[in-house]
């Protein structure tokens, strides 16, 4: 039953070995700032380079008004189901925009959590896992940033755009801070960036030219992983500082903008959409509040009028620049809806038949997986849960889920060993 | 020779699983013989020992979690006692921060920076650094943190370990089996565990059972929560891979399921449950754990602590992670895990003891720089493997055949368990019969109770009545006309009738309803003799599943011992293999760099060749050209020659024509004398011309084989210059090929050279798993904080309000003559300080510490944190206003300034490079003295060897 751990692997060692042999060599030749951003060279991979665009419909978004709708059905509610660039597949009528982007995405139909608790459904969402007193798992854009991002640049491999607040998430369990996710509350630039008055450009570089006269003359006696993550820190300190831009998004065209919206999501996404071209290897991008107990019919009227456009924008954009390939799109949220109606025209917590919305990478375009049944009270074909999804967006972008981490000697499986991917949801 | 080494080895590899007591060295101190066991066991070179200054910094920051000051450093420097480093490790474990940082890293160990929620951090701590200063034993202080309810204000810190885990059984379980036994099982939770062979969800379970039937209890009163138990609750699992289920009493991992004792319902509490009434049963299961841990005979206990404390000071466990002892993750040197052990076990689990030793060991002592030539090493690698081969491959066909018993005893074990499931099922219905008979008796039981409650209620307003119905009887008597009083009393003496009767009635139902407690009560014990009988069944049948387990756990453990000592051995033959592979790399790179000049002498010999064929072609260059001239000379003296016989030929024509045209006129005007003496004239002419040009005519010919004769030379040495030309660019391409040659043997020397480098680093990992070099580790955040702020020099002017706050409690003449207080008052001016600055530590807490409930020892480094460091303001602006900066700033001397600088932030003298480094940037910038000031103090404590402890 012992499994390879994909991280210990020799490879994989000496690729680090030689990568940060020649950070060393370029760091003295060049005073530590030898590349920002990615050196030239290396363009090619970063094309190659997988990302994750993931966004999450705070509150619980309702299936039967986007992905799944029952139209002309008790549970059905008033809106109609439309036509999508996909023959014979049909979405709610408040995306219209998404519907003409279709081709390009895919709907899993089949989804049962079993879970109708915010705080636990969102849990099981972002980690794959059930939650449990005894342990806590990464969610998904610490685990995307440990096995994807780039070492080098600098960058933050996980960024989440919120509505407010900056700082580091706690959300990386055994992962550790490193790769935590990195907070833009409203889209605000990453903590301490900008360089103080009281300190001149001058004297910024010459302290730095001390500190590494001297550490060079320690790390001759002994060089480690760690001396090299500690003093990389700072020069990915300085990168960052340098490349501060990369976080604003009023650098994009007033066209884009335009295009976008100028309300907070349609900036959220435009920014996602400037990160994601930058390097940046998993972007999270919350709407909310889709938690509609009452007027559910009038809440999604409004919640995805504002979410059609842009999330269209940024589908077709990424397929337009190329990136689709290496980009997955998930649209997931805590959990569906009742298929029941209640008195106040609203819908309740449900995960036991709802759906989520994928694409790019490796999930097959136009794909629809599963089904409920008539009324959408049940899952009738190839049920999956929080734990397949998690497998299936980690192998979307070519991380083999069934291989575990290797925490400081501690081998921990990288997704739930009793759950497995959805195959015929990738190409 | 390789017998003897391999007996040598085999000895090793009995000696570390036999435990062996003491007595093998028994007059030794502990170190001393730890130091043999860890050096004798070494496949490669050790380090050095580190010099007094790496040795000061390190003894600071592991027994008191601080850096010493540039005082201090001075005189432990300049001292030149042979015995100061023992001294000063005497010195430190009395030190009033010795408790102060022994508590925090226990707080972190035991906690992992959960956020509180029963018990604060600073009263916990305060339990701990009591601890520490009282040198209370290990297995006292786990015995009270895994039995302590809170109920106890001396012990209710203890508590927090679980009550700040909200007594989850599943965390609970998990943490008690990672910080007290050193397994990680909850991977093992939901299955035997999918990576690691030897943790099983028996032994998961096992821990659960103990822990799951503690719970909070909040008294509403107190506003306060304890940890309450039932005296019921079952530990059932079931595999969500095998579906194999079993329903366990508790188990310390490796043993058997414990015998306990039976209460029936209704007699197993101390305390019965009740709202708000906190549940004492008769049998705790936790105090059950706590004292079979702590009892002196737990095998994993102790090896657990032995490693943590080996790892808090040397770096890392010899079995690492700490919390992961299993078979395929030996110790790095078994032995001496089992001598640390057992002799702190002997010594009665005193914990200051065995830190003192080992920090006192060479092996702790060793130099962070790795060794230089394990040549030795190598050469002597290369003839154990076959020895160390042929035994590792003896010992995996014991572990393989031992794991054969398992699978059958397993089998038996679930035969014998399927066979006890009915009788068990039968008992199980006796215990659901007797819960439904004790309903009735709980419920009669309210019921008197709550008519006891009204009875006495009553009694209470009776005898009040009474009291009334005697003062109105004494106003009558005084007032015997009066109407309103006769009317009160005859009212008072109704009343008094009535609730007489009232009462009567209530004492009536009591009567009743006791009996049917009674009756109920009857009821219950008639049903415990069925379940008294079924349970005596039940343990009877029991027993082959007791007897099957028993087995299975012997053959586990042997089966785990033997796999153990399989992987021990692999671990030697990958030491030996990497040594071997070392070597290889070093000779292969030995190879290429020789390969190099015979390359280079080749392409030398090459380029000479080239070199002389070039001249050969100049030369016959020249030639060619020298012919080619004497070509067109040739050319044209034939040309000329060809002109002039033309010229003479045409004059003789001329002649010729002449005659003949003289002749045709004589013919018509015969015997003319001119025309005749004409003719005769020309007649005389031709003959000598015709002489001439006959002449001119051999001329041309002659000159003709000349240029023939040139022409044909010219040939020749065109074709040999051709030839030479040829051979020239064929010695050039060699010269390329070799050129290649020698480039593809540099960049093959460069290769085998990283091959060289690789294979070292890999030794050096390895060496340093082997404990013979040391290991750098991060400083933990309070360490970071404290150290920066006490470099800086924020911590000694807050000094003297902290010790004017304590002389207002225990003043400094009170305690001036006897040590013990003193030493209390300088522990509790210590702990203000600490208290005081917490903030600034929770700083450094939140940016360097790893993430709640995670563990806490990996190292990582971000951004944020060279972020907030470099633009935060708060570390600038202690370097620039601390009293460091303040104490050098006015130094003239630069060599003064950077000997303060350094020894106050580094711990050591600077380098005479060091010194003129400080001094240029000081002449450098002159007129802004506090910037440099500022910024060197910056890079010193941003600089890698600050972060680490070395």
């Amino acid at each position: 039953m012992r499994c390879d751990y994909a991280c210990r692997s020799n490879d994989h060692q000496m690729a680090r070995r030689q990568f940060l042999g020649a950070l060393a060599t370029g760091g003295a030749a060049l005073g530590g700032l030898s590349a920002l951003a990615r050196p030239a060279a290396s363009a090619e991979l970063a094309k190659q380079q997988k990302r994750v665009l993931v966004f999450n419909m705070a509150g619980g978004l309702s299936q039967l008004e986007s992905w799944d709708p029952k139209p002309n059905t008790p549970t059905g509610g008033p809106f109609r189901a439309i036509p999508t660039s996909v023959p014979g597949v049909h979405i709610c009528e408040l995306l219209p925009e998404t519907a003409k982007q279709m081709h390009r995405l895919a709907i899993v139909r089949s989804v049962n959590t079993k879970e109708g608790d915010h705080g636990k459904g969102a849990y099981m969402m972002m980690t794959g896992r059930k939650q449990t007193p005894a342990a806590d798992f990464p969610r998904i854009g610490a685990v995307a940033a440990k096995a994807l991002a780039p070492d080098e640049g600098g960058l933050p491999g996980h960024i989440q755009i919120t509505a407010g607040g900056g700082g580091r998430a706690n959300d990386a369990a055994y992962l550790g801070p490193k790769y935590a996710g990195l907070l833009m509350g409203n889209g605000q630039p990453p903590q301490n960036t900008a360089r103080p008055d009281a300190i001149t450009q001058i004297a910024d570089e010459q302290r730095n030219a001390m500190r590494r006269a001297v550490n060079d003359r320690f790390l001759s006696r002994r060089r480690t992983a760690m001396t090299d993550a500690y003093t990389y820190s700072y020069e990915q300190a300085q990168q960052l500082m340098a490349q501060r831009e990369i976080f604003d998004v009023t650098k994009e065209s007033e066209q884009d903008q335009a295009r976008y919206g100028k309300h907070d999501l349609g900036r959220h996404c435009l920014l996602a959409r400037r990160l994601l071209e930058k390097g940046i290897t998993y972007v999270q991008v919350s709407h909310s509040n889709y938690d509609t107990h009452n007027e559910n019919f009038n809440f999604h009227l409004e919640q995805l009028g504002e979410f059609d456009h842009p999330f269209a924008t940024i589908v077709g954009d990424l397929a337009d620049r190329g990136m689709l390939e290496s980009t997955l799109i998930v649209v997931l949220s805590e959990f569906g809806r009742t298929p029941n109606i209640n008195h106040l025209f609203g819908r309740d917590h449900w995960g036991n038949a709802w759906s989520v919305l994928l694409g790019g990478a490796r999930v097959h375009p136009g794909a629809v997986i599963g089904k409920t049944n008539e009324h959408g009270t049940a899952v009738v074909d190839r049920e999956v849960d929080h734990g397949h999804l998690f497998h299936t967006y980690l192998q979307a972008v070519g991380v083999d889920s069934t291989k575990s981490f290797d925490i400081d000697g501690r081998p921990i499986p990288i997704a739930d060993p009793a759950a497995s991917v959805i195959k015929e949801l990738l190409v | 020779m390789t017998s003897r080494l391999t007996k040598t080895l085999l000895f090793l590899a009995l000696f570390s699983l036999l435990a062996t007591g003491p007595v093998a060295f028994a007059q030794e101190p502990l170190h001393l013989r730890l130091d043999q066991l860890v050096e004798s066991s070494q496949i490669g070179p050790l380090a050095p020992l580190a010099n007094d200054a790496e040795f000061l910094r390190r003894a600071y920051l592991d027994l008191i979690g601080a850096i010493p000051s540039s005082a201090e450093a001075r005189t432990f420097l300049d001292d030149p006692s042979p015995n100061k480093r023992e001294l000063l490790v005497d010195r430190l474990l009395a030190s009033p921060r010795f408790p102060i940082h022994m508590a925090t890293q226990f707080d972190v160990m035991l906690m992992e920076r959960r956020p509180d929620k029963h018990v604060p951090t600073p009263e916990w701590q305060k339990y701990l650094q009591a601890a520490f200063e009282q040198n209370k034993p290990y297995d006292q202080l786990a015995r009270e943190i895994l039995s302590s309810d809170g109920t106890d204000p001396a012990l209710r810190p203890a508590a927090k370990f679980f009550l700040d885990r909200d007594a989850e059984p599943h965390s609970s379980s998990r943490d008690v089996g990672r910080m007290f036994f050193g397994m990680d099982l909850q991977c093992a939770q939901c299955h035997d565990h999918p990576l690691i062979d030897h943790y099983l969800q028996a032994d998961y379970y096992g821990l659960f059972a103990f822990l799951n039937r503690t719970e909070v209890f909040t008294d509403a009163a107190q506003k306060k929560s304890f940890l309450a138990e039932k005296a019921d609750g079952d530990a059932s699992y079931k595999s969500v891979f095998t579906g194999d289920a079993a329903n366990t009493r508790p188990q310390l991992p490796g043993m058997s399921e414990i015998d306990e004792p039976r209460f029936r319902l209704g007699e197993d509490y101390v305390t019965a449950p009740a709202p708000n009434v906190r549940p004492v049963p008769k049998y705790s299961r936790r105090a059950k754990l706590a004292e079979l841990a702590t009892n002196g005979t737990n095998r994993q206990f102790n090896l657990n602590i032995a490693n943590r404390l080996w790892a808090l000071v040397m770096g890392r466990g010899l079995v690492h992670p700490v919390d992961l002892h299993h078979p395929a993750n030996p110790p790095a040197h078994p032995a001496a895990l089992e001598l640390v052990t057992n002799e702190f076990v002997a010594q009665k689990y005193n914990m200051k003891w065995l830190l003192r030793e080992l920090v006192l060991t060479r092996t702790y002592q060793r130099s962070i720089d790795p060794p230089t030539d394990p040549a030795p090493q190598v050469a002597a690698a290369a003839p154990q493997v076959p020895a160390v081969e042929a035994e590792l491959a003896r010992l995996k066909g014991v572990a393989d055949e031992s794991q054969k018993q398992v699978t059958a005893i397993r089998t038996e074990l679930k035969a014998a368990r399927t066979a006890f499931e009915p009788v068990e099922a039968a008992w199980k219905k006796t215990e659901a019969a007797v819960a439904e008979a004790k309903k009735p008796v709980d419920a009669a039981a309210a019921a008197v109770a709550k008519s006891q409650g009204e009875a006495a209620t009553k009694q209470a307003g009776l005898n009040t009545i009474n009291e009334a119905a005697a003062k109105s009887a004494e106003a009558a008597k005084v007032l015997p006309n009066d109407k309103d009083v006769a009317a009160a009393v005859a009212t008072f003496t109704a009343k008094q009738q009535q609730l007489t009767a009232e009462l009567a009635a209530i004492q009536k139902t009591i009567t009743d309803q006791t009996a049917a407690h009674q009756a109920a009560q009857a009821k219950l014990v008639e049903a415990y003799a069925p379940a008294d009988a079924a349970y005596a069944a039940a343990v009877e049948a029991r027993k082959p599943v007791d007897a099957a387990k028993a087995k299975f756990i012997e053959v586990w453990n042997q089966h785990k011992s033997d796999a153990l000592a399989a992987t021990i051995q692999r671990k030697r033959l990958d030491g030996l293999q990497s040594h071997l592979g070392f070597g290889t790399a070093i000779a292969t790179a030995a190879a290429a760099q020789g390969a190099i000049d015979p390359a280079k002498a080749e392409l030398a010999a090459a380029a000479l060749a080239v070199e002389q064929q070039q001249a050969e072609v100049t030369k016959q260059t020249v030639a060619v050209t020298e012919i080619e001239k004497a070509m067109v000379e040739a050319t044209k003296q034939l040309e000329e020659a060809k002109v002039q016989f033309t010229t003479k030929q045409g004059i003789v024509q001329s002649v010729a024509e002449a005659i003949s045209k003289t002749d045709a006129a004589l013919q018509k005007l015969p015997g003319d004398a001119e025309l005749t003496l004409v003719v005769q004239k020309l007649k005389d002419r031709q003959e000598p011309l015709v002489k001439e040009a006959s002449t001119f005519e051999q001329a041309v010919t002659v000159r003709d084989t000349t240029a023939k004769d040139v022409a044909s030379k010219m040939a020749g040495m065109k074709q040999t210059l051709a030839a030479a030309t040829t051979e020239m660019t064929t010695r050039q391409q060699t010269v390329t090929a070799k050129t290649n040659a020698v480039n593809q043997s540099i960049a093959n020397a460069q290769a085998t050279q990283a091959a060289v480098v690789s294979a070292r680093g890999q030794l050096v990992d390895a060496w340093t798993v082997a404990a013979a070099v040391r290991p750098l580790k991060q400083l933990s955040p309070e360490q970071l904080g404290w150290a920066v702020m006490q470099a800086t020099g924020v911590l000694e002017p807050q000094r003297p309000g902290v010790d004017a706050e304590i002389e207002k409690t225990i003043p400094k003449a009170g305690t001036a003559n006897d040590p013990a207080k003193t030493l209390a008052r300088e522990i509790q001016l210590e702990s203000l300080l600490h208290e005081k600055n917490r903030g600034n530590l929770n700083v450094f807490v939140s940016m360097y510490g790893q993430s709640a409930g995670q563990p806490q020892d990996d190292f990582f480094a971000t951004p944020d944190q060279a972020l907030y460091v470099a633009n935060g303001g708060t570390v600038v602006g202690w370097a620039a206003g601390g009293q460091l900066a303040q104490r050098i700033g006015p130094l003239e001397d630069p060599k003064t300034l950077a000997d303060e600088l350094y020894l106050s932030i580094l711990t050591r003298r600077p380098t005479d490079a060091e010194i003129t480094e400080v001094t240029q940037q000081l002449a450098a910038r002159t007129a802004e003295k506090p910037v440099v000031i500022r910024d060197l103090i910056w890079a010193l404590v941003t600089s890698a060897e600050f972060r680490f402890n070395h």
